[in-house]
């Protein structure tokens, strides 16, 4: 059954990786840059599935906020069959179940398997032996770029974190969440080789700057006349004679 | 298991949801453990957060799809449970709303319908609608979603009654049709005034149209007779969202103090039709100048919409000891403090007016375009209105805003209790006598239909 999930969805998409970065290799004549073109490419393609993903999340977070604290009320008021049955009243009035949880994974369903394809390419990508980028001397190898450390997995890890923390409308459980498997990753991916570390890198330090700009762009906020800004600034004369 | 007892107890510390299985150390190890191929492709904060959802979301559902078929086995196996509610008794009449903005007018008539134990459905666009929250075995009350699809919910109710305050339902080009298998579609106005103030055609479709009183039955009358639709019914109900609003009032006047100055209350609508611009340039340096106590109050949407303007406004009279901005999502302090409001087209008016039996400067600005049915009417009862609360000056003629004040405040209660006595039924209690209205029209709809007599010879 997975074999067959991952010849329908996965293997496609390998290919056009693997095609992809042959092209930006040829383009650049540097695998490290291929891996960079590679990285905002892909950001290109699944952002807007990943803006997807958090519209049907806030949606389902909506949902939440609503039923929370009803869900909480009934709990302290009711038990047993009378608890479930009020439940049950609750969740029809507003048209849910608590399958319908699963909705806000309909996004990461539709990235999963860009994911899947791009670390699987990276992974077998035997062209990588003995290639260098800048300072790291194998791609196909870890770092070991701070004195023997690896030193891309800490660099992915805080450009995660820096993510993590300038994306919008997380909760408190959700930074934890984030920090944890920021942690579970930089363990996972540690000795992972270089290449896909340089990806996943670039990965996240696109998020941070796509999260950073939508901090910075100004909001209009209203218009100020030029007479009504020189009737605020008389009246603000007028009062400091005063 | 120890190791975990601590770890959950180190979860609940960090003030976990208690509606999560999973405390977050074990659903991310859990996470790992399960999806080994995307845990290694994880990309970014977000994904990761997905999969302990997903864990928990399943073990949820599961555990609650296996007590809803435990619970609902013991029901039938146990002798002499409680028969199953009659469902026929919701199809009678049938609540329609738009949002949480309209349960101040739908509150009072919900209340009174249970009271007098009538049985309802109540369908709302909103998932923030308190009517949903309600739990009582003579409502059904349901959150239908919004867009289109909710939209045909709506066209597809079936009851005698639907009650609704949303108009230009059924109005060629709105997406909500006419419901085909509703008796009666009743409109209940939420606003002061009658439809003159509507745009075109939005009753048109309507069986029922509930008046704040008889005043306004005129109106409508003419619009039938121009367009040759038939007679509805118009009862002059009054206001249900005044009944909390009048409760809301007597409690705060009962412990207001009188001021030492008169207290100058400026309301602006937001956006370019509103006072605010006018209220900053002129009116709250005039005001103070001339000794007045002023508060600003501004509309909820200038606080995103012109959150510059209202800087500046702080900016420049937030240190003078007479000048206060209440951005309190509740205004009933400063409506019972105040004396004298002056505002723009703002409903605002007559709840102060109305509820508080205090004047109005009203900031004249004539309805835009020929959409609305003050055109077909020519001219909107509120241009008549403005008058009687008070003064009424378009923005261009303030040379001199002193002497409108004090014309404005020498207009005692009884100017404005009068006024509104004559134009709104049931103060304080329009909500009852809606629901009894709605009682006896479910009533009349179920008789069938009378033969007419024979004639004889």
């Amino acid at each position: 059954m997975l074999s067959w999930l991952y010849l329908i969805f996965i293997y496609p998409l390998e290919l056009f990786y693997q095609g992809l970065y042959q092209f930006f290799h040829a383009f650049t004549g540097s695998y490290g840059w291929g891996l960079i073109c590679l990285s905002v490419v892909s950001t290109l393609i699944y952002t807007p599935l990943k803006d997807l993903a958090a519209k049907i999340q806030d949606r389902e977070r909506a949902i939440q906020a609503v039923l929370g604290p009803q869900l909480k009320a009934l709990k302290a008021q009711s038990q047993g069959a009378e608890r479930h049955e009020r439940m049950k009243n609750l969740y029809r009035r507003y048209a849910y179940h608590p399958i319908y949880g699963l909705r806000s994974m309909l996004g990461v369903m539709l990235q999963v398997p860009f994911l899947i394809a791009a670390y699987n390419m990276l992974a077998s990508y035997d062209r990588l032996a003995g290639q260098a980028f800048g300072p790291i001397s194998d791609l196909s190898r870890p770092d070991a770029l701070l004195l023997g450390l690896n030193f891309l997995p800490i660099l992915m890890t805080l450009f995660n974190i820096g993510a993590l923390y300038t994306t919008k409308s997380f909760t408190t459980r959700e930074h934890l969440q984030g920090l944890l498997i920021a942690a579970l990753f930089l363990i996972l991916l540690y000795t992972a080789p270089a290449a896909l570390l340089v990806y996943w890198t670039a990965n996240n330090a696109l998020l941070l700057l796509v999260n950073l700009k939508s901090k910075i762009t100004p909001r209009a906020s209203g218009r100020k006349s030029p007479r009504l800004e020189a009737a605020l600034a008389e009246f603000k004369n007028r009062q400091g004679e005063i | 298991m120890k190791f975990i007892l601590h770890l959950k107890t180190a979860a609940k510390k960090i003030r976990l949801n208690p509606a999560k299985p999973f405390d977050l150390i074990f659903g991310a190890a859990l996470a790992v453990l399960l999806f080994p191929a995307p845990a290694q492709a994880y990309l970014d904060p977000g994904t990761g957060n997905i999969f302990i959802y997903v864990i928990g979301t399943l073990l949820a559902a599961a555990l609650y799809t296996l007590k809803s078929f435990g619970y609902g086995l013991l029901r039938l196996l146990r002798p002499g449970s409680a028969p199953r509610a009659n469902k026929n008794k919701f199809d009678e009449l049938v609540i329609f709303s738009e949002g949480k903005a309209y349960w101040p007018t739908f509150k009072p008539i919900v209340e009174a319908l249970l009271d007098r134990g009538q049985a309802f459905r109540y369908l709302s666009l909103d998932i923030e609608d308190p009517g949903l929250t309600l739990e009582n075995p003579l409502i059904k009350n349901r959150y239908i979603g919004n867009g289109g699809a909710a939209f045909a919910k709506v066209g597809a109710v079936r009851a005698r009654l639907l009650l609704s305050t949303t108009p230009n339902i059924g109005t060629p080009g709105y997406p909500i049709p006419r419901p085909k298998h509703v008796a009666c579609l009743a409109h209940v106005c939420h606003g002061v005034g009658g439809i003159d103030t509507y745009h075109k055609h939005s009753v048109d479709s309507c069986d029922a149209v509930i008046l704040m009183s008889e005043c306004f039955e005129p109106a409508i009358r003419k619009l039938e007779r121009l367009r040759n639709l038939p007679a509805k019914e118009l009862p002059g109900l009054g206001l249900p969202y005044f009944d909390e609003l009048k409760k809301k009032a007597d409690k705060i006047k009962a412990r207001s103090e009188a001021s030492a100055k008169p207290v100058i209350l400026i309301a602006p609508s937001w956006g370019a039709k509103g006072c605010l611009a006018l209220a900053a340039e002129k009116l709250i340096p005039e005001l103070l100048a001339a000794g007045y106590e002023v508060i600003l109050r501004p509309h909820p949407q200038s606080r995103q919409n012109e959150a510059e303007l209202l800087a500046a406004i702080d900016d420049a009279f937030g240190a003078h000891d007479n000048f206060k901005m209440d951005l309190a999502i509740d205004g009933t302090e400063s409506l019972s403090k105040a004396d004298l409001m002056i505002s723009d087209k703002s409903g605002v008016r007559f709840d102060f007016a109305f509820l508080y039996e205090k004047p109005v400067l009203t900031i004249y600005s004539p309805l835009p375009g020929d959409d609305y049915e003050a055109a077909d009417l020519g001219g909107a009862w509120e241009d008549e209105a403005s008058a009687r609360l008070g003064p009424v000056a378009a923005a261009d003629e303030l040379a001199d805003i002193k002497p409108l004040v004090e014309q404005a405040l020498s207009l005692g209660p009884a100017d404005m209790s009068e006024f509104r006595e004559s134009c709104l039924r049931n103060f304080g209690h329009s909500g009852q006598a809606i629901a009894q209205w709605l009682i006896e029209k479910c009533r009349c709809l179920a008789e069938p239909p009378k033969a007419a007599p024979k004639s004889g010879g």
